[in-house]
């Protein structure tokens, strides 16, 4: 479960001009084994949202709770901890390890997270063969098409079994064909339990995911899941946000 | 766990990065061998004029307790001897400083109704052409004993196989024998005279001063400075001057290895931002940017190594003869390119993991 209690992000404008929110008391609930898209234009805060519920930007208001644990209750190097063995992020650009191969990228967190380095090749090996991709496992990043590279940062995002997977558009770099293999990966890494946040800007892939959360100008906007952090609240909100905008 | 992550993560960049990292290793290689050839030809002609001093003269002699400068200005150093362990307590006490401590026995015989003193000379510094029961002359001696002449030595008749170059001292008016035959004369197997080299640069002063404490009353120590303490001043002074060579060296190479180390920094903002956001450890991330860097200092440090050996050894003879003695030189040039290129990096490697690594995602 994750759950999200009124958090806002401020950062300090560049030049010392005025303030930027990025998120404005957000709150919301993600149950486990959702797929969620997160929609909206840019700079509406989605992936700022991504990386709070990822423990890598602390808000300046709120909490982010991740089960019990309240996420920026928890000091650097156990926030650490919880991003290598609970949460896997997936990035648009793929971010893969250049001078690394396929398998060695997917090995890497399992090593990092303190697997024998025996384990953690067979963990990892066994994930390529997952997603579909362990014959290219001694290829490096730039040797592979971008679908492929994809595949490998998903790969990568769940070697360690997170409950949580943050995905910032990670089909905004596929051709579509790509990008539905992409989504029926995700998919079913949801159908398994696991909890899978998508930032997206592909109203196609939104369309198909069940659950779908649109912010603007910082702002909660849109839920489609009923009863979910207060469907008037969230009108609300959507018609502050609109004018705000306009 | 991380440190460990952080090697595993070094030694495959290392071997991806090959062409990049043997760039890098040549840059530390040119520095390195540059100073590590001008510091093994500095010592090397250090050593041979520190030789040719010595040539004149040792800066300290040990003789038996109570042996006074004069008394052994003229060799009258009767019938006491140096205790048996006087050399290794020397060299116990000296230790690097010394380059080597000279045994004599000195005794005085009769030669042609005078009295004459008889150096026994260790084997290391008998002539090698002299056959070992032949006998120098001195000098001064020489002119009234010329090679070749014969005279009666405690009932023997020996003959000069050679007449040695003048050394401005009684040793111009002594005869010398090796060692063992001065020892079979005297009927004992011991020295009364022990003459102590320095290596180059070394203060006699303060080697005498080491030398009375260690000894204690056990025997003399006689300084004689000759040219040492001029040679020590311009050892310590051109040391100075080298030191401020090696300095601006090793201010090149770390600004040489910052540059680097910032680019490669600004290049793979994204990569260490993914790294902290997968869960790698600040130690892994920074123990990964250290090794290479250090792993690429150390291997560039030992191609300088070795080629200013060779470039130095092929300048100097001196330097190929005594190589393993330089080993230190490497060792102090290998183990600074070390420190250098991990100073650099873990400067750079802490400024990139203070940066938000969320700005370096999101500039994606």
């Amino acid at each position: 479960m994750i759950r999200i209690e009124n958090v806002s992000k401020t950062y300090p404008a560049p030049g010392g001009g005025e303030e930027v929110h990025a998120l404005r008391e957000v709150s919301l609930q993600i149950r486990p084994g959702e797929l969620v898209a997160v929609i909206g234009p840019s700079g509406s805060g989605k992936s700022t949202l991504l990386h709070a519920i990822g423990g890598m930007s602390a808000p300046t208001a709120g909490q982010v709770f991740l089960g019990e644990t309240d996420v920026y209750d928890l000091g650097v190097q156990a926030r650490t901890e919880l991003r290598l063995k609970e949460v896997g992020y997936v990035f648009q650009t793929f971010n893969l390890v250049p001078y690394l191969t396929c398998l060695e990228n997917v090995v890497l967190p399992a090593y990092l997270a303190g697997a024998p380095r025996k384990d953690a090749r067979a963990r990892a090996l066994a994930t390529l063969e997952r997603l579909g991709i362990a014959a290219r496992r001694a290829h490096r990043p730039g040797e592979l098409s971008v679908g492929e590279r994809q595949r490998v940062g998903i790969a990568r995002a769940i070697v360690n079994g997170p409950r949580v997977l943050l995905a910032d558009e990670p089909t905004g770099n596929l051709d579509p064909a790509s990008a539905d293999e992409v989504m029926a990966i995700l998919r079913e890494l949801a159908a398994g339990g696991q909890t899978v946040v998508m930032v997206t800007h592909d109203p196609r892939l939104a369309a198909a995911t069940p659950r779908t959360i649109k912010l603007a100008a910082g702002r909660l906007v849109e839920d489609t899941a009923a009863g979910v952090a207060g469907g008037p609240a969230t009108t609300a909100a959507r018609v502050a946000a609109e004018r705000s905008l306009s | 766990m991380s440190v460990r992550a952080g090697a595993w993560l070094a030694a495959r960049e290392l071997r991806a990065r090959w062409p990049r990292v043997l760039l890098a290793a040549g840059v530390v290689a040119v520095l390195s061998g540059t100073a590590v050839t001008m510091e093994l030809l500095a010592r090397a002609r250090e050593e041979a004029i520190a030789g040719r001093i010595d040539s004149m003269g040792a800066p300290l002699t040990i003789a038996p307790s109570g042996t006074t400068s004069e008394a052994l200005g003229r060799y009258d150093l009767g019938a006491a001897v140096l205790p048996a362990d006087a050399a290794s307590r020397v060299a116990g006490v000296l230790g690097g400083a010394l380059r080597r401590a000279e045994a004599r026995l000195v005794l005085s015989v009769e030669v042609g109704g005078r009295s004459v003193p008889l150096v026994g000379l260790p084997p290391e510094v008998w002539p090698g052409d002299v056959a070992p029961d032949g006998v120098l002359a001195g000098a001064e001696l020489g002119r009234t004993m010329p090679e070749g002449s014969s005279f009666a030595l405690r009932g023997e008749t020996v003959s000069i196989a050679r007449v040695a170059p003048p050394a401005g001292s009684i040793d111009d008016v002594a005869l010398f024998v090796p060692l063992a035959v001065a020892q079979r004369l005297a009927g004992a197997a011991a020295v009364n005279e022990l003459r102590v080299y320095l290596r180059a640069g070394e203060d006699p002063v303060q080697a005498e001063a080491r030398l009375r404490g260690g000894l204690e009353a056990a025997a003399s120590v006689i300084r004689h400075d000759r040219g040492t303490v001029a040679d020590g001043e311009t050892h310590a002074s051109l040391a100075a001057h080298r030191g401020a060579a090696y300095a601006l060296l090793a201010a090149v190479a770390l600004l040489c290895l910052l540059i680097a180390a910032h680019l490669d920094a600004s290049e793979r903002r994204l990569e260490l931002a993914t790294l902290v956001a997968i869960g790698a450890p600040p130690s892994g991330i920074l123990s990964a940017l250290v090794l290479r860097t250090a792993v690429t200092g150390a291997a560039g440090a030992l191609l300088g190594t070795a080629a200013g050996i060779a470039v130095a050894a092929g300048q100097d003879p001196e330097v190929a003869s005594a190589w393993l003695r330089w080993l230190p030189v490497g060792g102090t040039a290998l183990l600074g390119a070390v420190l250098v290129g991990a100073a650099a990096s873990l400067g750079v490697g802490i400024a990139s993991l203070l940066r938000d690594p969320v700005a370096d995602l999101q500039e994606t």
